[in-house]
């Protein structure tokens, strides 16, 4: 029995991440962010299943390891059990195993069929998306719905996106391979040079500020109309976070651990919309967006290659394609090179 | 006696050398080329590990000067003007650290190093099959050791595509800086490669061809059958990293055109050969040996495992057949799951799905080999010693890292966490968790046999607690970035919003690591303090029964004065034929036979 104290200590100490982290939840956690599409919940599902049966399989073999050690330890007069093994063990250990597999394997090929063979048909907004060496460009294909003519929508660094709708993504790449990764909507998929890439997904949740507690909210279409919503006119900054996590041993500063805020931009003319109308009362969010993040490796400023999405009512939507400007640099790079990397029936897509 | 003498009675393979230069330079005997491999890898995991620790420290406090390293080599290598580390050379630590990690310390140690001295003396023949060509595989991976070195100081510095090179990234010149770098990357991991290759067909050649006399398929040691099961992966899996780099060194060099598709656009420039090649080749090429090398990375050491676990829970190995039949599955299923690395890639996501089954399954063999191993500790008299330790922390970390695969596995899931944090504490988890806590055990265990002394236990004892401490503080917390999404190879995560919150966690990740780095500290010591200084070994200190422990201490040039018969399995602890001892060499006549 002595050894028991060192054993336990020495356990806690190893699992002290595990504690620390059930501790943190309370402040901006380091945690699965907020799904926000039906197939990114159905995908953190199947994650949390997993993570049932993998945490179980844990604690019992785990737990196994160590009575054994405590248990069969040598003592004097102590013998081995003498055994080669059993056949009929062996079937079952090999058996119950083969079922959760066969479990995991079902469940994963229906939501795979789902995710990546069940493209929408029901008039999806269809974006076509050129990665390269380290931005992300976009290209809708305007009123007339046909890609490379004049009145295409082109942006860089940020595409808009209609709530409650299906969008797919055409995706390319026009030098090295990137990989298009939508963190809350579960979406990552490689951008390959000379492939056509295809994914979708559905937001069904619009992302904004609260200005009160200073955090990021997801608001449903109703529950955006009804709350008064500054669109412009705020400037989101930062500054090293004040507060400082138990486990953090330098200042934010040095490890640029920032804390995040939004201000009235004194310059910017202030729009706040309330049921699709301009209000004249002090807005409680402001429009905020969701990152587009580059997760496969593309060079030296692969860290630095983010974008965003900004995911609006139908009604903002069309005003957002409306208000982008044609640049003619933009427009060369589609026409000049996806146009010219894609045959004629990649580009209509 | 003396060498005329041996050379009378025994037949030996190849006389023992007198000189300096053939006894340790140009030496065919197993055992020190076994040697050579071990100090060469070991220095290589001194490389590897430090790049480890500088790109640890960029991430943990982004763009700060490097402490001394920084202010001695402002401008020069990784490092930028103000000492910090600069882009470029953030990529070249994580690749370099990878391929050196890879490829010249995890399977020059556990295949090369340990396979060379393990499986003569564990069959029963004094060398292997081709020492010629042993040694010739030894002096292939030292040069190509140097060349991995060598690359940093070419122009702009060594290969920085990521250790798995996907091109175009890693094929077009302008994508990324340095030039010849990769290029002697591509030369070192060819010439690697070949060292490779050559190894598992000696080995392979001296399992079949010289087992000594009894020693049959069901009585070699479990070490041995993995060595065996390896070397298959070695030489049909091998050959495909050398195609792979072939081509992508003739795309750089001469300009022809594997790899790259029609129309590339680099920066403005369109480079001058591209058209008709396909990115997604080298992935599949790539991975269809890389996968193999995953298990040539993870086979050994539970070979070792099985071995250690069994001597010192004084019983057989639970389930012997089923740990033979497992490795053979694996074998067969390794080579059919490769394309589970490239679920997102692009990959028809039909082929996918196929992929995503069989990788589900070969979870299975994985599986009984854990709960053969749980059922060999189970009602044994458990000698908790410092390889017994070590072998257990291995079958620990392997299970945590075996079900972090789960998820991967799952190819939903995978779309997910792909390129996140979570597969770096997956496959640190396999590793170094399991690996090379595997490599400890190892070495610790077969330490008296190598070196004819022994290791300080004190020491074992103290390295292994903060190893295993500092080990899961370092990772287990990756699996929580990998969730909320964090990606890999990000010089810094704090410009993304949604990663920003996890920059005090890589603070607390990077400390750990170094106190993990440091740890090593008391191994290094211990293992040279003891190969110079240690307490003399008795010829069989562990009461083992495999036919290693019954020569000398310091194992003669010819291993066996007599090639010893083999009357039994090699894990027969407590058996009742032994009695009253409680274990019983391989190569003990039975009671009552005629000698």
């Amino acid at each position: 029995m002595k050894r028991f104290p060192a054993w336990s200590l020495f356990l806690a100490c190893m699992f002290a991440p595990a504690l620390a982290l059930a501790v943190d939840l309370q402040g901006p956690s380091v945690w699965i962010p907020a799904a926000v599409s039906d197939r990114g919940r159905d995908i953190d599902n199947l994650y949390m299943h997993i993570m049932y049966i993998v945490i179980a399989i844990f604690v019992i073999t785990q737990g196994l390891l160590l009575y054994s050690i405590i248990a069969f330890r040598a003592k004097p007069g102590r013998k081995a059990t003498f055994t080669h093994g059993s056949t009929g063990v062996e079937v079952i250990l090999a058996v119950v195993p083969a079922i959760i597999l066969l479990y995991i394997t079902v469940a994963s090929v229906n939501l795979w069929k789902l995710v990546r063979l069940k493209q929408p048909d029901d008039h999806p907004v269809r974006i076509q998306v050129m990665a390269e060496q380290f931005s992300w460009n976009f290209r809708q294909a305007g009123p007339d719905a046909v890609f490379g003519t004049p009145d295409d929508v082109i942006s860089a660094g940020e595409v808009a996106v209609p709530v409650d709708r299906n969008v797919v993504f055409y995706i390319s790449s026009k030098d090295v391979i990137h990989s298009f990764f939508l963190p809350e909507s579960r979406v990552k998929q490689d951008v390959v040079p000379g492939l056509l890439g295809r994914v979708w997904t559905k937001w069904n949740v619009i992302p904004v500020w609260d200005l009160a507690s200073q955090k990021r909210v997801l608001l449903t279409l109703a529950e955006y109309e009804a709350a008064p919503v500054a669109v412009s006119g705020y400037k989101l900054n930062s500054e090293p976070n004040p507060v400082k996590k138990w486990y953090q041993f330098s200042d934010s500063a040095r490890i640029n651990y920032l804390r995040y805020h939004y201000d009235r931009d004194p310059e910017a003319k202030l729009l706040v919309l309330q049921n699709g109308k301009p209000v004249k009362v002090p807005p409680q969010y402001v429009l905020h967006y969701f990152e587009i993040a580059c997760s496969q490796l593309c060079g030296n400023l692969h860290f630095a290659m983010r974008g965003t999405v900004r995911v609006l009512p139908p009604d903002q939507y069309e005003a957002w394609l409306k208000a982008q400007q044609p640049d003619d640099y933009l427009q060369s790079k589609w026409t000049g090179i996806w146009d010219k990397f894609h045959p004629e029936y990649d580009r209509a897509l | 006696m003396s060498a005329e003498t041996v050379n009378a009675v025994v037949d030996l393979i190849h006389p023992e050398p007198t000189s300096f230069f053939r006894k340790y330079v140009w030496s065919y005997d197993h055992k020190v080329v076994a040697k050579q491999y071990l100090w060469t890898s070991l220095l290589f995991m001194t490389l590897g590990g430090s790049l480890a620790m500088l790109l640890r420290w960029q991430i943990a406090y982004p763009n700060q000067p490097v402490p001394f390293w920084g202010m001695l080599l402002k401008g020069h290598f990784v490092f930028d003007a103000s000492g910090a580390i600069s882009p470029d050379g953030y990529l070249q630590l994580t690749t370099m650290h990878g391929l050196i990690m890879v490829f010249f310390v995890i399977i020059p140690l556990i295949v090369s190093a340990f396979g060379n001295f393990l499986i003569p003396l564990h069959i029963g023949a004094r060398d292997v099959a081709f020492p010629v060509l042993n040694a010739l595989s030894y002096w292939l991976y030292l040069p190509a050791g140097l060349l991995m070195i060598a690359s940093f100081f070419m122009v702009k510095g060594a290969g920085e595509a990521g250790w798995t090179g996907y091109p175009p990234l890693s094929d077009v010149a302008g994508a990324v800086a340095p030039v010849w770098g990769m290029n002697l990357v591509l030369i070192a991991l060819f010439l690697a490669g070949f060292s490779s290759i050559l190894g598992g067909i000696n080995f392979l050649t001296t399992v079949i061809r010289m087992r000594a006399p009894g020693m049959t398929w069901s009585r070699l040691p479990l070490t041995t059958w993995a060595q065996f099961i390896t070397a298959i992966f070695q030489v049909l899996a091998t050959p495909m990293l050398a195609a792979a780099g072939a081509m992508l060194f003739f795309d750089r060099v001469f300009h022809t055109s594997f790899f790259l598709p029609h129309g590339l656009v680099i920066g403005q420039s369109e480079p001058v050969n591209t058209g008709g090649g396909y990115p997604l080749l080298w992935q599949h090429i790539f991975w269809f040996y890389a996968h193999p090398a995953v298990y040539i990375l993870i086979l050994p050491s539970m070979g070792f495992a099985s071995d250690i676990l069994a001597a010192f829970s004084r019983k057989p190995v639970f389930g012997y057949r089923a740990m033979v039949i497992s490795l053979v599955a694996i074998m067969g299923l390794g080579f059919v799951v490769w394309g589970h690395h490239m679920f997102v890639s692009g990959l028809n996501p039909i082929m996918g799905m196929a992929f995503m089954v069989s990788t589900v399954f070969i979870a299975l063999p994985s599986g009984v080999k854990v709960f053969n191993w749980m059922g060999t500790l189970w009602g044994g008299a458990i000698r908790l010693e410092p390889p017994m330790l070590y072998a257990i922390s291995f079958v620990s970390m392997f299970i945590i890292g075996g079900l972090s695969g789960i998820f991967m596995a799952a190819s939903p899931v995978d779309i997910y966490i792909h390129d996140t944090y979570f597969i770096i504490a997956h496959f640190h988890y396999v590793v170094f968790g399991a690996t090379l806590f595997a490599v400890f055990a190892a070495t610790t265990y077969w330490f008296p046999k190598m070196f004819g002394r022994m290791m300080n236990r004190k020491l074992c004892y103290l390295h292994w607690g903060l190893t295993f401490l500092f080990f899961n503080m370092a990772f287990f917390p990756m699996h929580f970035l990998g969730e909320a999404g964090h990606m890999r190879r990000l010089m810094t995560s704090t410009g993304y919003e949604f990663l920003n919150p996890m920059a005090p966690w890589n603070e607390f990740i990077t400390l750990s690591a170094f106190a993990l780095g440091l740890s090593q500290i008391v191994f290094t010591y211990n293992f040279i303090y003891s190969v110079f200084f240690g307490d003399p070994a008795p010829a069989n200190p562990w009461e083992s029964a495999t036919l290693e422990w019954t020569v000398p201490a310091t194992v003669p040039h010819y291993n066996f004065k007599v090639i010893p018969t083999v009357y039994r399995g090699p894990h027969e602890y407590s058996s009742p034929e032994a009695a009253p001892a409680d274990w019983i060499a391989q190569n003990a006549p039975p009671k009552g036979a005629a000698h």
